[in-house]
């Protein structure tokens, strides 16, 4: 179908005002702002991929009737919500439809008995905490991407919190669902707090990144605000050991809210007055009904003290509590340094993770020839092993290709790295267009099963073509 | 170059004026002033542009403020220079831009001094000033791109409704101030490694021949320091056809209560 029918037929249906077709607006909506854009953008980088045009939705019915039509015409679309996403998943293929959920943003119920909340997918996740917070509750949920995110991309991308060791990731929050299958047909799984009918359909949505379908209500978890706080600070001689101070607390069994562990170039750049020179930073918070936060603070202690570590008090927390976010309002600070500059966060069992930390800032500063900083901390830890969150930055001919090359090289690092010690080549920003060129290697012999899962969803392969599996 | 603490850094329940008229700000970062970056920047780049240039970059300062040194020579700065004096609160511009015009003499063949228009902590917006004074060289302020034109510079400043464009020969002061497009670039590691290694030149007060302070405090002494109440007294006027009514009344209420007549 003509460019122009499509529009026109979009605009019957949702109204002229929300079809948006303006170039401008296009390129804004060509990509999403993973750092390597950043950057591209700063040295003049313009989408050749544009979408036909920008659908905003308002209701269910709009979202049905929307993919049906783009399934019958077989015009790949791009679900899309706060726009936060950092892993290329919203890049717009040349020609598809965006379909913008962001004003479809109503707190539908919050269930005092039950403790849970059900909103649109366009509810803003910081306007929603506001509203709980006011009630005395809480999501429990806090990804550093606060101010920007929404409901719907959190479940599809599977994110996770600042607080998760106590209130989990996206997954653990997750009750119910409703959403859009790419044939249009509305589907809803009901909120029950466990059962035992057959795979769990919600992991379907969770993580699914826009390839499965649209999200258009979701039903989560809340919790009633923690009576208590206990915020400890302490710098131990080495990242490994800090490491091993986390394995230690978390199978013994505790779970402080906030678990970091920053490294010492990290530590020295965010608490450089607290620390000595050599030293990382261990951040713990612990919170919960009365009492809890102390007998969890008191056994924490016990563990540091047995390392060596040397305690800081509560300010390097305070500190971290109030500057957390505070990049969410400077997206593009690096990019205006001309650096190419990422974060990028993998995970691996105990007995890897140090390994894959120690040799990715090896072969880094070796192999990045403008490398300006390589570094990373722990922040969600399990029973079972940690994630490592790597912020790298590189300098580079002030050119796209250039940029395109050095980002290459220093996510190369990390996810071979990664891949080499069996560990996730993504913990919690999602694969996107980026990593899908891993995503064979990372699910090994379970890559089918992806596979065939896209494939009986999605026959025409309309939803967000490139994201997550690779095109081949 | 100033050193400065990172106030952005600081919690807001800590700005609490203390006994000794101080505010704990014993856990910010020592950065470089946000100011002085812009100056460095524009001098790395004028650098970029002509290999012949040379750049030196100069503060007065305590040990403390070498690694602000440091991170200038990493970013391919030829050169340091620290005036060894421990600025205290109580002195003013006047002394600061002293030490420096002395500092620039002893260093001989400058042509130009680029500086931030004002420190972003603990400042009074004149040492850049002062210094074009002493060195008797003219001051453009409030700069925001500097170009090399033949033997001179093409620069481009701040006025009141616009931007003004100059052409200057040196020697010339210039004070820097924001730009869109101008931020300090990234050191590498390999650079900030060796500019670890690299020495960084010191010098006394003695050391400096032309250095002569009339006044060691210039008459200007700290006495307190207090922060602003701000208050926030709100009222709802929520009927929307009494809306002008009023808010005729309630600022007239308010008024009244500060003693002020509409
Ligand atoms: C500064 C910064 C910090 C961040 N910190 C964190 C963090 O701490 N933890 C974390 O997990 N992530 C973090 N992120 C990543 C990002 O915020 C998350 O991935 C977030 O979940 C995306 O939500 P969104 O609403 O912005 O989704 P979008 O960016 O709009 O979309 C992300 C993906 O979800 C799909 N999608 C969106 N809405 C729908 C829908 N309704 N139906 C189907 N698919 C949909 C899109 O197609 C896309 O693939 C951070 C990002 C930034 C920029």
């Amino acid at each position: 179908m003509e460019n122009q029918k499509v529009i026109e037929t979009f605009e019957q249906m949702v109204g002229k005002e929300f079809v948006q077709t303006e170039e401008a607006i296009l390129q804004e909506y060509a990509t999403d702002i993973t750092g390597l854009r950043m950057v591209q953008k700063h040295f003049g980088w313009k989408s050749e991929n544009l979408a036909q045009c920008i659908v905003k939705i308002h209701t269910k019915e709009e979202a049905i009737e929307a993919i049906r039509f783009l399934n019958q015409e077989k015009i790949v679309n791009v679900p899309r919500t706060g726009g936060s996403g950092v892993c290329l998943g919203l890049e717009t293929p040349k020609g598809s439809v965006v379909l913008d959920l962001s004003e479809m943003n109503e707190i539908l119920e919050i269930n005092e008995e039950n403790l849970t909340v059900t909103t649109q997918a366009g509810v803003a996740l910081e306007r929603l905490e506001t509203v709980l917070n006011k009630k005395g509750y809480t999501t429990g949920h806090f990804p550093q991407s606060l101010p920007l995110a929404q409901m719907g991309g959190l479940v599809a991308t599977r994110s996770i919190g600042q607080f998760s060791t106590r209130y989990g990731g996206i997954e653990d929050l997750l009750v119910g669902i409703e959403g859009v299958l790419p044939d249009g047909e509305l589907v809803r799984i009901k909120n029950i707090p466990r059962k035992s009918t057959g795979p769990d359909l919600r992991h379907i949505w969770l993580g699914s990144e826009g390839t499965l379908g649209v999200i258009t209500e979701v039903t989560v978890k809340i919790f009633p605000m923690a009576e208590d706080r206990c915020m400890q600070a302490y710098a131990i001689a080495s990242f490994h050991t800090g490491l091993a101070i986390i394995k230690e607390i978390m199978q013994a069994g505790w779970k402080p809210a906030v678990t970091r562990l920053h490294d010492e170039t990290e530590a020295a750049e965010s608490y450089g007055p607290f620390m000595q020179a050599g030293e990382s930073i261990l951040l713990f918070l612990s919170e919960g009904p009365k009492g809890y936060a102390a007998l969890e603070g008191e056994a924490i202690q016990a563990v540091v003290e047995k390392h060596g570590a040397r305690a800081l008090g509560s300010k390097p927390l305070e500190l971290w509590l109030a500057h957390r976010n505070d990049i969410c309002e400077h997206l593009d600070m690096y990019a205006k340094q001309g650096a190419v500059a990422d974060t990028c966060e993998i995970s691996a069992m105990w007995s890897d993770i140090g390994k894959i930390y120690t040799e990715v800032l090896e072969r880094a500063k070796k192999e990045v020839p403008h490398l300006v900083a390589i570094t990373g901390h722990s922040s969600h830890s399990y029973e079972q092993g940690t994630n490592i969150y790597f912020m790298m930055g590189a300098m580079c001919a002030p050119q796209v290709e250039a940029a395109q090359k050095t980002y290459d090289q220093l996510f190369g690092i990390i996810m071979e790295t990664t891949l080499k010690y069996n560990g996730s080549i993504c913990h919690h920003h999602g694969v996107g267009r980026y990593r899908a060129k891993w995503m064979k290697q990372e699910l090994g012999s379970a890559y089918p099963m992806l596979e065939k899962i896209k494939t009986a969803f999605d026959p025409n392969g309309i939803m967000n073509r490139g994201a997550l599996l690779p095109v081949e | 170059m100033k050193q400065v603490l990172d106030l952005d850094q600081v919690l807001s329940s800590d700005w609490i004026v203390q006994e000794n008229q101080t505010i704990d700000l014993s856990y910010a970062n020592r950065v470089i002033n946000t100011y002085d970056e812009l100056g460095l920047e524009m001098m790395l780049r004028l650098q970029d542009e002509d290999p012949k240039c040379n750049s030196i970059s100069l503060t007065v300062g305590t040990e403390d403020t070498e690694s602000m040194l440091r991170k200038a020579l990493a970013l391919q700065v030829e050169e340091a220079i620290r005036i060894d004096h421990a600025v205290s609160m109580s002195q003013t511009p006047q002394a600061v831009a002293r030490m420096l015009c002395a500092g620039i003499r002893k260093i001989g063949d400058v042509d130009l001094v680029l500086c931030g228009r004002q420190a972003s902590g603990s400042d009074y917006g004149q040492t850049g000033l002062i210094l074009a004074e002493l060195l008797s060289w003219p001051c453009i302020s409030l700069v925001t791109e500097v170009v090399r034109r033949n033997e001179g510079w093409v620069i481009i400043h701040q006025v009141d409704d616009g931007l003004e464009e100059v052409v200057v020969s040196g020697p010339v002061v210039l004070t820097m101030t924001q730009s869109a497009d101008h931020f300090l670039r990234m050191a590498t590691l390999r650079n900030t490694m060796d500019a670890k290694k690299k020495a960084i030149t010191q010098w006394s007060l003695s050391d400096l021949e032309e250095w002569k302070l009339v006044k060691e405090t210039a008459g200007v002494s700290l006495s307190r320091i207090f922060t602003v109440e701000e208050s926030n007294d709100c009222a709802m006027v929520d009927d929307p056809e009494f809306f002008v009514d009023r808010m005729i009344e309630e600022i007239q209420k308010m008024n009244q209560s500060e003693g002020v007549s509409l």
